[in-house]
């Protein structure tokens, strides 16, 4: 885990957070690249404030204490809900937006992605949570970059056919 | 001599400890905030890192080991890197305060590198006083690199800032023996480490085969570069690849072993070797013919690396025809390291690169992710008398 | 000579088409195994140039089966693969000749005169 909550003197006010990591902040920025099939969620209190970023790939732990939580997109968001009242979030003040889940390799018939699976289970796992999910940009072909604001909780999206979105 | 995977597993644990010890001591001295992206064990020739510091200067520092790990640990900075150390440590200081403060980072680091390790084996490490080197490609690597082609473990983790475009890699290159030592006796999951090897060769003759297929597809000349073995944990593979942005093909094989095989081209190779082989006018979009002919590519470079593995093991491995991809290394791999993360916690990259000089210039990586359970099962069943039987032409048994 | 092409890959087919057109008559492209047999059972060609990797059923597959419905077919593979057991299977469908992507024109055309002559 990476942590930014009292900030850190020096030339960067960044964290990246990589495939089966999550980041928590209170300033600066949380950013992760190379979302395919995987997710980026970001979850919030603009009020606290403070932020967090979790990057998973699959979306059900399915009870395998061994394995990471943040691996999957339903302990993931379990650990950063955790995480962020820890560092002063307000339960019912928490907000979500989902980025990732795209089908970036078409492997044919057998299926449906994982991509589109990480994404209900996000839902999922969010609505389990409380947590109201303000805005998406999943699913489609291409890889995402992802920068998530963490005094503002603002999220921007660049995909990798050259499309940038705000939310 | 076997090798026990599972302490592979610990070591390369202890690695990436090390690596992030090493990065925040970074982030203490600086402030720059140090990731660590990645950190593998790889079976290779020493002498293939050379081509990890090729077109750039590098400098660091090295010290060797003794005691109860022999061999040495290094810190290489690229360019950059080095120009933000000494920015912030000896802002307007001379040339020689500047080198000094970049070796001083560098000494700090590899020795919190090297205290998990020690810890962990509950002894002493002896560290020789450190020795800055700095240049490009050869002038990196050590002087036992240039004595052997022998095939040695290398632990290696690239650490990256997020806020500045830096790069810097921490090595680990144990000696042979006193690795072997060191990681304990074998127990039932073990392999051999001669089988390793051979397997490890088989592959690279796989590769170079797929080079010649290139040559005899394009008339590009066409050589196989560098082939390691990396042992990485599943989560990291798509760091591994990185965020560049790629064109290629993605491959999935069934038999024993099964698992993927990703060929990926940079945006200028792909255009060199598509021009090459459908010479048309095109409009910058991939058309379907232009497609066709990169998938049709990566079909015959696949069966040129895994028709190796099947001859030599009597088996047949099938593959499924090849799909075009185009996006960043790191959202390629997502899916398939999401499949493969299901069943395993390590995955065995085997990553070649293939590159021509001169006209036509291309670079060209091929990354086989064979599932590991399968493969430790074919290690145990390779024969290593059959090891040089890759090729069979149809006219053996037609 | 009625030449049938069964291979997935676009690229490919129009390669294969560009060396046999002048020499032989191509009546037919498939892109799949099933395809192949279907084209096979509509144009009765005198030779069918069969790939081994292709969706729905591979050219193995395909070649057994019309060997098959008709012994006199003579397949030559025409394949990236170049693995022994494939070989064999590729002997045992029924295929006389076999040749490995990627090939030169020449190759091509002496195995054809080969498997032709028999």
């Amino acid at each position: 885990m990476a942590r930014l909550v009292e900030g850190r003197a020096g030339v960067t006010d960044q964290l990246k957070i990589s495939v089966a990591d999550y980041g928590v902040a209170s300033e600066g920025l949380l950013t992760t690249s190379g979302l395919g099939s995987c997710l980026g969620v970001a979850v919030y209190d603009p009020d606290a404030p403070v932020a967090a970023l979790v990057h998973p790939m699959l979306p059900h732990r399915d009870g395998e204490g061994s394995r990471p939580p943040e691996r999957f997109v339903d302990s993931g968001v379990e650990l950063v809900v955790e995480e962020l009242l820890e560092a002063g979030g307000d339960r019912g003040a928490l907000e979500a937006k989902i980025t990732g889940g795209a089908a970036v390799v078409d492997f044919g018939s057998d299926g449906e992605s994982i991509g589109d699976r990480n994404v209900v289970a996000a839902r999922e796992a969010l609505e389990a949570h409380d947590v109201d999910v303000v805005a998406e940009e999943v699913g489609g072909e291409c890889g995402r970059t992802v920068r998530v604001d963490a005094k503002t909780g603002s999220v921007t999206v660049k995909r990798t056919d050259g499309v940038e979105t705000r939310l | 001599m076997q090798i026990d995977i599972d302490a592979l597993e610990t070591y390369n644990t202890l690695a990436r400890d090390g690596a992030r010890s090493a990065a925040d001591s970074l982030s203490q001295l600086t402030g720059i905030d140090a990731h660590v992206e990645v950190t593998n064990v790889s079976l290779m020739a020493l002498s293939d890192l050379e081509y990890e510091y090729v077109g750039g200067e590098f400098c660091g520092v090295r010290i060797e080991l003794g005691g109860a790990l022999t061999g040495e640990t290094m810190v290489t900075f690229d360019a950059e890197a080095r120009r933000v150390i000494a920015d912030t440590l000896a802002p307007g200081g001379g040339d020689g305060m500047r080198r000094s403060s970049v070796e001083e980072v560098g000494n700090i680091m590899t020795s919190g590198f090297i205290d998990g390790w020690a810890e962990h084996l509950e002894a002493i490490i002896d560290i020789s006083p450190p020795a800055f080197f700095e240049g490009s490609g050869t002038d990196v690597l050590t002087a036992a690199a240039e004595e052997t082609d022998e095939q040695v473990f290398i632990f290696r983790s690239r650490v990256e800032s997020a806020a500045e475009s830096i790069e810097f890699h921490i090595l680990f290159v144990p000696e042979r023996n006193g690795l072997i030592e060191a990681l304990g006796p074998a127990d039932e999951g073990s392999v051999s480490l001669e089988k390793l090897e051979v397997f490890n060769e088989m592959t690279e003759e796989g590769a170079r085969r797929a080079a010649e297929n290139i040559t005899t597809m394009t008339g590009l000349g066409a050589e196989l570069e560098v082939n390691r073995m990396n042992f990485v944990p599943i989560d990291e593979v798509p760091a591994t690849v990185g965020d560049k942005r790629y064109i290629g093909t993605v491959m999935q094989y069934t038999g024993e072993p099964s698992g993927y095989l990703v060929i990926l081209f940079d945006q200028p190779s792909a255009e060199a070797i598509v021009e090459a082989l459908v010479p048309m006018e095109t409009d910058g979009e991939w058309s379907e013919m232009e497609q066709s002919a990169i998938e049709e590519l990566g079909n015959i470079m696949t069966s040129g690396f895994i028709d190796g593995w099947a001859n030599v093991l009597e088996s047949s491995i099938d593959h499924t025809p090849p799909t075009f991809v185009s996006d960043m290394g790191s959202s390629i791999m997502s899916p398939i390291v999401g499949r493969m993360a299901r069943t395993q916690e390590h995955a065995f990259l085997l990553d070649s690169m293939i590159h021509t000089d001169g006209e036509g210039a291309f670079r060209c990586e091929m990354f086989a992710l064979p599932d590991e359970a399968e493969l430790r099962e074919v290690l145990g069943n390779l024969l290593v008398e059959r090891a040089d039987r890759t090729r069979v032409e149809p006219d053996e048994v037609f | 000579m009625d030449v049938l092409i069964a291979d997935d890959s676009e690229f490919m087919r129009s390669l294969l088409r560009e060396i046999l057109e002048g020499e032989y008559a191509i009546v037919g492209e498939a892109e799949n195994g099933v395809e192949a047999i279907e084209l096979y059972d509509d144009h009765d060609p005198d030779l069918v140039m069969m790939d081994i990797v292709m969706p729905i059923r591979d050219g193995i597959e395909a070649t057994d089966e019309i060997t098959d419905t008709d012994p006199g077919a003579k397949v030559i593979m025409c394949t990236s693969v170049g693995q022994e057991q494939k070989m064999k299977n590729a002997i045992q469908a029924g295929a006389e000749g076999y040749i490995t992507k990627p090939f030169q024109k020449p190759s091509v055309l002496d195995e054809i005169e080969n498997v032709v002559a028999g």
